[in-house]
């Protein structure tokens, strides 16, 4: 019976008089032992003419051990509930209702019906006629029968219905519910544009339709031929989403896709942060293979892989850098996201370009049917959204920006560390959704942000990134659709300082590319979908440009040539489901990639090291001479097989190649790093990989467990000679050695969706690990051998634990353990120069000490009146509850001639931060 | 020129977030320290004297002086040309002076340790050094900051290296003009109140004019006096030498400057072995610390007195713990067992003589803080 039903019959009981049935004595026979109330209830409700009404989210945690011999139901329940706080009463008709806290009475007050002498009617507590009528039109809709295609008589074979499912208050499509009939099992999820397509047989059919945060809901047709049917859900309203759609339980185990992470808003909002905002990359960080090189980094590490290896898509549009001050905030408002997807293996044919991961962040949709918008306030950023139709149910816009004011908080300090200090970002977001008609629609995307910062000193640095992109998605018919992307991204960072007149200088960094690609999904037959696509990217970059500031500058203009390149691609995948247990992805990628003119290139002498003074000769390429090309086959393949007892297997191998990377030789991305384009000389990275991994529901499907084993091979990653110079270089190769990475690792996962309590707990042993094979010395790191890359913590353990006191209250905790990052640290000193040095060791063969840090959230919701005029929710958290001194870093200086290391830790204290956030 | 002072971005990172915190730390124990050979080398052709020291690697944080290689054979050899040995000087130097060098030949030096193992520099040339054009200081936020200018209308210097030489004037708390001797009271007759005090520079200075049209260094930040310190209570000097380098010499501080001097934060490059010019000749290998380098010098003198300072800059002259007291002449027997020092008469309307005022030697005697009272010709 579904808790709908159920809360229908508290509710209606309440409201009903009971007719003087006499409850029969029923006496019970059995044991029980250790198992949930749920199963308990099922055991006595099929034994006897007793029927349960409970709240399956409350009791989600109760276990029954118990051995009755002829009891009475009172008794045998007074005994399950002894020492906790549920309440029940049996009524009349043997039914019985258990409530937590509170007792219901199984009868009315005894003057119910008669006026009371002063003559006032007794007031009921709360008007149902809101809810009554929602419920009857519900009805109304879900016992319509809905006829599609063309009336025929003719029922023989199988027609497609597709159509998007939207959500009735705001028209947003809603990603990723599943539509299934139960007779025979068929089902399909919608896709990111809320879009479905099913096969059935023709006939009657009763379409259930499921998903997060959304009423579950069921239309039923008359399947003639093919034809659309669009679907209105409602959202589930806030006081009643302690329930959680049971069908998305599966997902883990029956889904296609492995490594892949997915949160949507509401998980994210519930956990603490630290200054106050809800930050994606943050909360990658708590799932098991992502990591990060330390506090306030820019940047994830995903698998072992560098932070550049990550394609981080924003409504489809390339981010070159997703921070804003030095890491601590991501560039992702949390007001306008819908959902965030984290592929970590079994990368579909439909990316490519970053070996490590894919990170796709996908915004809402604006308010189809009315004005509304949202915002929040913290201590160091401020936010506003605004969003409604432009034509009711056809177009709608976001329009959302989000600013510090850290400028004034950094005045206010008295500090002459910071009386010259600046740091300031603001980003701002603005969204089209249109309808053209049933089979068109279109998308549209900017985003803008920009970050400065001048900190104590005369440089001023500052950075921006900018993107675009469009969507035309056109349905040719039920089983065939497409998808059109246009795209432009910037990113861009200037230097200048002007303090002395004769240096003063600007230095301008800008990397840009144009992307257009097309797309097409083909839902063949229910067992088989077909995606296929092209896509093309054109690259050009301006490595460095130096000029000096003011006309007393003496600065000789450094002008690093542009760099241009083209990524096209090509790719095919089928989802095939063999049978109702093993389900195949096969696809594969072509990728090709062209260097292109105009640019000098270098050649060196053939049998010396790669270094400037071996240089013997340049050549000139023209414009659009294309000067190297790198091309190959990206297989991917997934592969799921169901076993039995909720459990199932599946193995992934991806190949992915990456002809752009950025080029750090720090520990985190700092505000001075370049992306570079694949040249004669750098290569492409290439990586493979293969990771295996078991699933598991256990416990009536509320506790997900999971272990995903991974192997990966990066080759030519990209590693640094000792003291590599990498802004305006000229002669960049010189500086840059090949590298041969591997990473394995496994991570488990236990992960508890629903009840009052949930979270997850989860544990990663990884490794990650380079080593360089070139012949020379100068291109040797650590004489040939494996050494850990910057960002290789073997042990990570991670909780998140979310426990609802109330609907309005809610608490959350989140604890994280990692082993130290790999260091380089001095194993001598020796003077030179009347002043001691450091002898180091070779490359990360030591460790800072392991981090360990703990956070807290406590949420409170307003009032949960659907009609008011805003809703506003408070969220005060604790950023590292412990205080724990992490180390950030480790270094040494030689200060009036002697060597003292030093640990710098940041974050330190505690961090409380209060929070406002509201919507209207 | 230091465009990229990420150094800077970490500091006011702290700041910003009010709670980092910075606390020494300690490296895990070795087993093993390290033991390897380094040079440290220069032959400076202005002065025509070559200087070698060697010493060994030490265990980190030790603050004892480095251990010192005694019995090594050190020669300096001119390429095409004639082997000189240096003279042991056996404190871990080795030097020789008179020689006649040539801008146009090229030196490398060789060292065989007592234990048999042998050691070459690669061949370096002598860069000629253009004069200091001028040295300023001006007034920041963080102090005084001595500044050189200097410039090679040849464009041909371009890396530049500096060193320098502070001497500072000042004084004890109490002027003393007697002494206590032998039981007698006698006229001082040496000045212990005035003394002058030496140092020498420990970090690396180099700068480039690499990106710049000219050949030009326009304020080269040399040192920077903090405010607080007492250098400039009186008199303050500094003698600032300028090198040329090659550019690979000039990597090689470079790096050793990064590598020691700017680590950090997460923003600044990883460190790594910094390997200069000297090779191990039998096992090329194995690391050799150290540098031998070779060039003609300029150098500049530069005063600043207290009184030549922007209003408002702190007048240190705190002398804490300093207190001056009072023997009367009978208590006089008593007083060569204090160990302190007597320093003016006390009388009452300057005609009476009643006792001597006194204080301790670190109130009294400038020498006790590891100045000299002896002036020194340039003053």
């Amino acid at each position: 019976m579904t808790l709908l039903l159920r809360l229908t019959a508290i509710l209606a009981f309440t409201f009903i008089s009971f007719n003087s049935f006499s409850q029969r004595k029923e006496l019970i026979t059995d044991s029980f032992d250790s198992i949930l109330f749920e199963e308990f209830a099922k055991r006595i409700e099929n034994k006897t003419s007793y029927n349960f009404y409970y709240n399956p989210a409350q009791v989600d945690s109760l276990v029954v051990t118990l051995k009755i011999e002829n009891e009475l139901m009172t008794d045998v329940l007074n005994r399950v509930f002894a020492g906790t706080d549920f309440r029940f009463v049996i009524d009349k008709e043997n039914n019985i209702f258990i409530t937590k806290g509170r007792e219901i009475l199984g009868a009315l007050p005894e003057d119910f019906f008669s006026k009371k002498p002063d003559g006032v009617k007794q007031q009921m507590d709360f008007d149902l006629s809101d809810y009554e009528k929602k419920e009857k039109k519900k009805n109304q809709v879900e016992s319509k029968l809905y006829s599609i295609g063309i009336k025929t008589s003719n029922l023989q074979g199988s027609a497609s219905i597709a159509g998007y499912v939207r959500n009735a208050l705001t028209g947003e499509p809603v990603i990723g519910a599943s539509i299934f009939v139960e007779n025979p099992v068929i089902g399909v999820g919608t896709d990111a544009f809320g879009y479905y397509s099913i096969t059935l047989p023709k006939g009657r059919h009763t379409l259930n339709i499921k998903s997060i945060g959304i009423k579950p809901a069921q239309r039923q047709i008359m399947l003639y031929s093919d034809g659309k049917l669009d679907i209105e859900v409602e959202e589930d309203v806030t006081p009643l989403k302690e329930v959680i759609v049971e069908s998305d339980r599966d997902v883990r185990v029956t889904g296609m896709q492995m490594g892949l992470e997915k949160l949507d808003i509401k998980t994210m909002k519930q956990m603490p942060s630290a200054l106050g905002e809800v930050d994606v990359l943050k909360v990658m960080l708590a799932l098991p293979g992502v990591q990060s090189v330390g506090e306030g980094a820019n940047g994830i590490n995903v698998r072992g892989g560098a932070t550049n290896q990550n394609l981080i898509l924003f409504n489809d549009a390339t981010v070159y850098n997703p921070s804003h001050l030095f890491g601590f905030f991501s560039t992702f408002n949390p007001d306008i996201l819908k959902s965030v997807e984290l592929y970590k293996s079994g990368i579909t044919a439909d990316y490519g370009g970053r070996l490590s991961s894919v990170l796709d962040v996908k915004t809402r949709e604006g308010n189809l049917k009315k004005f509304s918008g949202s915002g929040g306030i913290s201590p160091i950023t401020g936010r506003l959204t605004l969003e409604g139709p432009i034509i009711k149910d056809k177009t709608s816009l976001i329009l959302s920006g989000r600013s510090t004011y850290s400028d004034w908080l950094l005045r206010q300090i008295d500090s002459p560390e910071l009386k010259n200090s600046t740091a300031s970002f603001y980003d701002v977001n603005a969204i089209l959704t249109h309808q053209i008609n049933d089979k068109n629609n279109l998308y549209a995307s900017v985003y803008l942000s920009k970050d400065k910062f001048s900190l104590n000193s005369d440089t001023l640095y500052s950075y921006s990134d900018r993107n675009a992109s469009l969507k035309w998605r056109h349905s040719f018919n039920n089983k065939l659709y497409s998808v059109f992307t246009a795209g432009a991204s910037e990113y861009k960072y200037d230097i200048s300082s002007d303090n002395n007149p004769v240096n003063a200088f600007t230095l301008d960094f800008a990397v840009q590319q144009l992307n257009a690609k097309a797309d097409f999904s083909f839902f063949q037959n229910q067992k088989n979908t077909i995606t296929t696509g092209v896509s093309t990217t054109h690259y050009k970059l301006w490595p460095g440009n130096q000029q000096p500031n003011g006309s007393t500058s003496i600065i000789t203009p450094d002008v690093l040539e542009p760099e241009q390149g083209l990524e096209s691609a090509i790719y095919i995948g089928d989802n095939y489901e063999v049978n109702s247990k093993l389900s195949i992805y096969i696809g594969t990628r072509y990728s090709l990639y062209q260097y292109l003119g105009p640019k000098k290139v270098y050649q060196y002498a053939s049998n010396l090291p790669l270094e400037e003074r071996n240089t013997i000769d340049s050549t000139f390429y023209d414009k659009g001479e294309t000067i190297t090309t790198y091309h190959g086959l990206e297989p991917r393949l997934s592969l799921r097989y169901i076993l039995p007892r909720n459990s199932s297997v599946k193995l992934s191998y991806n190949r992915m190649r990456q002809y752009i990377q950025m080029l750090s030789n720090t520990t985190a991305i700092a505000p001075t790093d370049i992306w570079k384009l694949s040249d004669p000389y750098i290569r492409p990275q290439i990586g493979d990989q293969i990771s295996i991994g078991y699933y598991k529901n256990i416990g009536r499907k509320q506790y997900e467990t999971s272990a995903e084993v991974y192997y990966k091979i990066t080759q030519q990653a990209l590693d640094f000679k000792g003291g590599a110079v990498l802004l305006l270089n000229h002669q960049i190769e010189t500086d840059v050695i090949e590298a041969f990475g591997k990473a394995y690792g496994i991570e488990l996962m236990l992960k508890k969706a629903t009840g009052k309590l949930n979270g997850w707990i989860t544990y990663t042993y990884s490794r990650s690990l380079l080593q360089t094979r070139n012949p020379y010395p100068s291109e040797t790191i650590n004489g040939g051998k494996f050494f850990p890359s910057n960002y290789d913590k073997p042990h990570a353990a991670n909780f998140i634990g979310n426990y609802k006191f109330s609907r309005r209250v809610n608490f959350s905790l989140n604890v994280t353990y990692s082993t130290g990052r790999p260091l380089t640290i001095p194993l001598g000193q020796y003077e030179l120069n009347g002043s001691k040095r450091l002898y180091y060791s070779d490359r990360n063969q030591f460790r800072i000490p392991d981090y360990f840090r703990v956070d807290a959230s406590l949420n409170f919701e307003g009032n949960h009146k659907i009609k008011k005029l805003a809703h506003s929710s408070w969220t005060l958290a604790v950023y590292n509850l412990t205080g724990r001194d992490n180390a950030y870093s480790i270094f040494f200086e030689s200060k009036d001639g002697t060597i003292q290391g030093y640990k710098l830790s940041v974050f330190a204290q505690p961090i409380p931060t209060l929070t406002y956030n509201f919507r209207f | 020129m230091n465009i990229f002072n990420l150094k800077r971005i970490k500091n006011a990172w702290l700041f910003l977030l009010l709670s980092g915190c910075i606390e020494p730390y300690s490296p895990p124990e070795l087993e093993n320290n390290p033991d390897i050979l380094v040079v440290d080398g220069f032959l400076d052709g202005t002065k025509g004297s070559c200087t070698v020291r060697l010493t060994r690697t030490q265990r980190l944080g030790s603050t004892e002086p480095p251990p010192i290689e005694t019995s090594a054979i050190v020669q300096l050899e001119e390429k095409d040309g004639s082997t000189l040995t240096l003279i042991n000087q056996f404190n871990g130097n080795y030097s020789i002076s008179n020689l006649v060098v040539s801008p146009l030949k090229v030196y490398r030096i060789l060292v065989r340790t007592q234990d048999g193992e042998e050691y070459a520099s690669d061949y370096t040339a002598l860069k000629n050094s253009p004069p200091i054009d001028s040295l300023t200081w001006s007034a920041t936020n963080q102090g005084i900051q001595v500044e050189a200018t200097t410039h090679d209308p040849d464009n041909a210097s371009r890396y530049y290296l500096w060193s320098f030489v502070e001497t500072w004037q000042y004084t004890s708390a109490y002027y003393s003009n007697m002494e206590f001797q032998n039981g007698t009271v006698s006229l001082r007759s040496e000045d212990i109140y005035d003394c002058w005090q030496e140092q020498s520079s420990t970090s690396i200075i180099i700068g480039s004019s690499d990106k710049l049209s000219q050949d030009v260094i326009y304020k080269q930040p040399i040192t920077v006096l903090p405010t607080n310190t007492d250098k400039y209570q009186i008199r303050y000097s500094i003698l600032v030498q300028q090198r040329v380098l090659t550019k690979e010499a000039y990597n090689f501080w470079l790096e050793l400057q990064k590598n020691t001097e700017n680590l950090g934060s997460l923003f600044d490059p990883q460190p790594s072995q910094v390997l200069g010019n000297i090779h191990y000749v039998n096992r090329p290998l194995e690391p050799v610390l150290g540098y031998f380098s070779a060039g003609f010098t300029s150098e500049k003198r530069l005063f600043i007195r207290y009184a030549d300072l922007p209003p408002g800059f702190p007048f240190i002259r705190d002398f804490p713990g300093c207190k001056e007291d009072t023997i009367l002449l009978e208590d006089l027997p008593t007083f060569g067992s204090t160990g302190k020092l007597l320093t003016t008469p006390v009388t009452i309307g300057g005609i009476i003589l009643i006792g001597y005022g006194y204080s301790t030697v670190d109130c009294v005697d400038c020498r006790s803080k590891g100045g000299t009272n002896v002036q020194p010709d340039f003053w």
